[in-house]
């Protein structure tokens, strides 16, 4: 430590390179190699301007950057000993971005991500580097890749920075706050931001990482925003401005800094003399209960009251977070087809209409004893947060499973479960501290569920102590006292709910709890289950695990946060309550079927089956379910499907084609249509309903413009055709395994880019290799009737319409 | 850095639909509103550009230490005294609104994916504008926005020329493999910058002139490539 328990970093390379003269447009690691004495002079400028710590200058140093033979070590070997010459008495690996995004949203996979910045760590140790400093990170992901191959792969303490827009947020949609969370809970040794903005515009985001971070707060702002226009990047803000904004981070308990863009020497000398005038103090780490997933944080704490004197009335009730439980297989027909097929459409649906009911955490479960579920959980753990911004719940009693998800999880998650069997507590426990994620113990051991609730406490307390001492903080264990049926043993009831008494006061921890389970075998589980509900939130319940879809669960959601303070001044309740008429009628007088209709609203006019053509043709999505209903009355499904709907969307196919309808026309149609179709799956018995043959759909390799694939889909799902959809970004072999498993007659691939009819080309040619018995049809903009022979394609699909017309001929 | 609001024009939207005089039911006249406001509430639309001087290896032009490839984008920047880099974005919530309403309803992904092409649009044009009264200042004309990919100008050349800008640290663009940009709706370009008399008329439609309009992918996929 150099100043008063601060540490000083240094300031810009990349500036003071460019001072100096040197050229863009070659990676600047290079320089290590052909400019040593240049990139020396620097390091030692800032030497002797006071730095602690010299960032190596290996920023962009990874394979993808600079190429491949061999380049990244000998760079880093560089240079490091250029730092290390140079006088440096710590020396950073300094390591950025990779450069691509990560999937869902990109197309590297995270353990590419993490083999690019594990050769660089193995680089860094090997050349002697003192820690590591991973920096200007927009994406949670790929930084928690780059923290994960650090821990890893060394023993080197290791800081990491992210760097914000103005607006509060990274590039990705990370906050400050999420930052700090993720990464102290990681195991970061200082957690920061850097770059992008000046120290003015900078410090009230460190003041917010400051409020969560549990590790050292590190800033290093630019020298100001930057002003590009006129070819060279200029930056205003002088030495003696940026040490005292600086300065006051200082104050406010940042303990490591230094500069990025623009800084200098002289800038770094100002830093240390401001270092000199004060002594480091970190303010009070503030424990809480923090889920995180890149974009949203969900916090638990006790509200403050006070008396109407204004004394303070202690310690306050928690509040209270929805965990909506729909993703699970368990007695779900459509999420285990999913699960089992790959094909996720159904569960990420799920996960939508759980957020819009107002769901805060979604658990996550892929359980099922056929299909591989360490594979399919981190699929589609990937894939959910490709649409939902809520943290997850990951729940699997398979270790490996939990461990897979939890690894390319962006955030902080929740861990569903361990118990107080030994076994379980060895396998779970490291997981959930290694991955920083908070853990529900359920209060279940080697003899089974207690009877008593004050058994459930002691094991409740052993799970504690236990996750202590692998060093997971007390906030990060919650507990599910475990809800039993109450038609069997009507004692337990009781006996849970005071568990979840026992264990908020007594061990003062969050708990969780299931509530659906209490009301197994008895009618109108909802009355139950909403009573047991807010018997359990008196108790202390946090976390309750419940579906959202259900408005009686959510009525009492809202209802208790006016109860416990959490809705302040009942502001919510109010908006949403004033204009809602009550669902819940007076039995007295009333026949049974005028009462509880908590479901939906039946509509008024019902169409008749013979209005099917024109409600498809006009789109009116709200109509078709009726008119399928009745139409159903009178024949059989597949009648209606064959002598109905298909006429109804074909008419709309010969629109388009005229010019009378345009695409979002054609689409309105086929979504109309496709929900006729819902209807008649969910009211057919097996059997009833014949699919006509199963067709792959993908978005080749490297390609992810996937609108054109999703429209022929819609279209295709309208015939009749079960469709396998393998997404975007699709490897050759998953399509040529998927086609032999399903034994799928007929692929439709698409691509965008002339770049990635290469990959088009390589599907094709393996499932020609591996004699596929399938025909194949492609689409995408820049392929034409001729580029769809030269790639090896049976047929070219010039738009959707085309592609129904393809399918109609191989699977009539 | 853009500091106004932008606007969407409805029948921007509705041409990168391929609309053409259809009639428009209340259904999908809503929907299109609804997608419009969506757009505009989760775009964060974000601008840059910088002026290098135009130098010549041979016949090649060269600007910021990067040879530019292909003959015609040495016919488009002959005789330009320098050359604006530009790159705009949505940044990322676009993309991750589409992948959700494509789980909800491909009508209104269709629409969305319009209104982010027609706002991304009306981004670059502020963009182009600036570097029209930049060069105006200083006496100069502008050609219109030429993008890697078109004619010869080969793709591969995205990397350098998001590199001139910082693309990555300072917009938040990033390059796939195959020189796709993440964020899609992004648009990198060059505009050279003329002297008078130097026979450079600015303006006309590009798209129509471009000579990748046939093959061209954006302009299939319903959306414009910049240009």
């Amino acid at each position: 430590m150099a100043a008063n328990g601060f540490l000083l970093i240094d300031g810009a390379m990349g500036t003071e390179l460019q001072k100096r003269g040197l050229k863009t447009g070659t990676p600047p690691e290079l320089l290590n190699l052909t400019d040593p004495d240049v990139v020396r002079a620097i390091h030692r400028d800032y030497v002797n301007a006071g730095a602690d710590i010299i960032t190596a200058n290996t920023f962009g140093a990874n394979a993808r950057k600079l190429g491949g033979g061999g380049e990244v070590a000998r760079v880093i070997a560089a240079g490091i000993r250029l730092a290390r010459e140079a006088g440096a008495r710590r020396v950073a690996l300094d390591m950025g971005p990779t450069g691509a995004l990560l999937e869902p949203m990109g197309a590297m996979s995270f353990r590419e991500a993490y083999d690019l910045y594990r050769e660089q760590v193995l680089a860094g140790v090997e050349a002697g580097a003192d820690l590591v400093l991973i920096e200007t990170m927009s994406d949670l992901l790929e930084a928690k890749a780059a923290l994960l191959a650090v821990k890893e792969n060394s023993s080197l303490p290791v800081y990491i920075t992210m760097t914000f827009m103005a607006d509060g947020r990274t590039f990705l949609g990370t906050s400050p706050a999420i930052a700090a969370v993720v990464f102290s809970a990681l195991g970061a040794d200082a957690v920061g931001i850097n770059c992008s903005l000046g120290p003015e515009e900078t410090e009230p985001f460190v003041r917010e990482m400051l409020e969560w971070a549990t590790v050292p707060v590190v800033v290093q702002p630019n020298a100001g925003l930057p002003d590009a226009t006129s070819g060279e990047t200029v930056y205003h803000v002088g030495p003696e401005e940026f040490a005292r904004a600086v300065g006051r981070m200082l104050d406010a308990g940042v303990t490591v800094a230094g500069g990025c863009c623009g800084t200098t020497p002289e800038h770094i000398a100002a830093l240390r003399r401001e270092m000199e005038k004060r002594k480091a103090a970190r303010p009070e780490i503030r424990r809480r209960t923090v889920f995180t997933s890149a974009q949203e944080l969900v916090s638990l704490h006790n509200i403050k009251t006070s008396s109407p004197a204004g004394e303070d009335a202690g310690r306050g009730m928690g509040t209270v977070a929805v965990i909506g439980e729909r993703i699970n297989p368990t007695g779900k027909k459509k999420i285990k087809d999913a699960l089992r097929s790959g094909s996720f459409d159904t569960i990420l649906n799920e996960a939508i209409s759980q957020e819009e009911a107002g769901a805060e955490i979604l658990d996550v479960n892929a359980g099922l004893p056929e299909i591989n579920e360490p594979e399919t959980l981190e699929r589609l753990v990937k894939e959910l947060q490709a649409v939902t911004g809520l943290p997850l719940q990951i729940d699997s009693s398979d270790p490996q499973a939990l461990e897979r998800a939890c690894r390319i999880y962006a955030g902080k998650p929740i861990i569903n479960s361990v118990n107080g069997k030994e076994e379980s507590l060895a396998a779970i426990l490291p997981i959930a501290k290694k991955y920083g994620a908070a853990v529900v113990g359920l209060t279940l051991d080697e003899r089974g569920i207690p009877d008593r609730a004050e058994d459930r406490l002691a094991v409740a307390e052993k799970i504690l102590n236990r996750a202590l001492e692998y060093g997971i903080p007390r906030e990060d264990v919650l507990i599910d006292c475990l809800t039993m049926t109450v038609s069997t043993n009507q004692a337990q009831a009781g006996e849970t709910l005071r568990a979840v008494g026992l264990v908020t006061e007594k061990l003062g921890l969050r708990t969780v709890l299931g509530v659906s389970n209490i009301s197994f075998g008895l009618p109108n589980r909802e009355l139950l289950n909403a009573t047991f509900l807010a018997n359990a939130f008196a108790r202390g319940l946090s976390l309750p695990i419940l579906n959202p879809l259900s408005g009686r669960y959510m009525d009492v959601v809202a209802s208790w946060r006016v109860l416990n303070g959490q809705d302040a001044g009942a502001e919510r309740y109010i908006e949403t309550y004033v204009n809602r008429e009550t669902v819940y009628k007076s039995y007295v007088n009333k026949t049974s079927s005028d009462v509880m209709s908590t479901g939906k609203v039946m509509s008024t006019e019902s169409a008749g089956e013979g209005d099917i053509m024109g409600i498809v043709l006009s789109g009116r999505k709200m109509m078709i379910a009726d008119a399928v209903r009745a139409a159903l009355e009178s024949r059989s499904p597949m009648e209606v499907i064959n002598d109905l709907l298909i006429p109804a969307i074909n008419a709309a196919g010969d629109r388009f084609e005229k010019g009378q309808f345009f695409l979002p026309q054609l689409m309105a149609s086929a979504e109309t249509v496709k929900l006729g179709f819902d209807v008649i799956r969910d009211r057919a018995k097996t059997g009833e309903v014949t699919s006509k043959g199963k067709i792959l759909l993908a978005t080749v390799k490297g390609d992810i413009h996937d609108i054109g694939k999703n429209i022929v889909k819609m279209l295709l799902s309208n015939y009749g055709y079960e469709i396998v959809d393998l997404g975007r970004d699709v490897e050759p072999e998953l399509v040529v395994e998927t086609v032999k498993r399903e034994h799928i007659r007929l692929v439709g691939l698409s691509a965008l880019m002339t770049t990635t009819v290469k990959a088009m080309k390589e599907t094709i040619d393996l499932l020609h290799a591996s004699h596929a018995d399938c025909r194949i049809m492609v689409g995408g903009a820049v392929l034409n009737q001729e580029y769809a022979r030269l790639v090896g394609a049976d047929f070219y699909a010039r738009d959707a319409q085309e592609s129904a017309r393809i399918a109609q001929e191989v699977l009539p | 850095m853009p500091d106004s609001e932008f606007a969407l024009d409805r029948g921007e939207i509705l041409r990168y639909l391929g609309y053409r005089g259809q009639e428009i039911g209340p259904e999908l006249d809503r929907e299109i509103r609804r997608m419009g406001e969506e757009c505009l509430r989760c775009a964060k639309p974000r601008y840059l550009y910088r002026v290098f001087p135009v130098e010549l290896r041979g016949d090649a032009p060269v600007i910021g230490g990067v040879e530019l490839l292909g003959e015609d984008i040495a016919r488009h920047l002959r005789g330009a005294v320098s050359c604006a880099v530009m790159a705009a974005t949505l940044g990322h919530e676009p993309e991750r609104a589409m992948l959700r309403l494509g789980q909800r309803s491909t009508v209104s992904q269709v629409i969305f994916n319009a209104a982010c092409t027609a706002l991304i649009e009306s981004v670059s044009d502020a963009c182009e504008g600036e570097i029209i009264r930049y060069a105006g200042e200083r006496g100069l004309l502008t050609s219109y926005r030429y993008s890697p990919g078109y004619g010869d100008f080969p793709l591969t050349q995205q990397r350098q020329i998001l590199g001139l800008l910082e693309a990555e640290t300072r917009l938040g663009i990033t390059l796939t493999d195959s020189m796709l940009m993440l964020p899609r709706k992004s648009v990198s370009a060059l505009i050279g910058l003329y002297p008078q008399g130097s026979g450079v008329r600015r303006g006309g439609t590009t798209c129509q002139t471009c000579e990748n309009y046939e093959n061209c992918a954006f302009r299939k996929e319903g959306c414009g490539c910049g240009g």
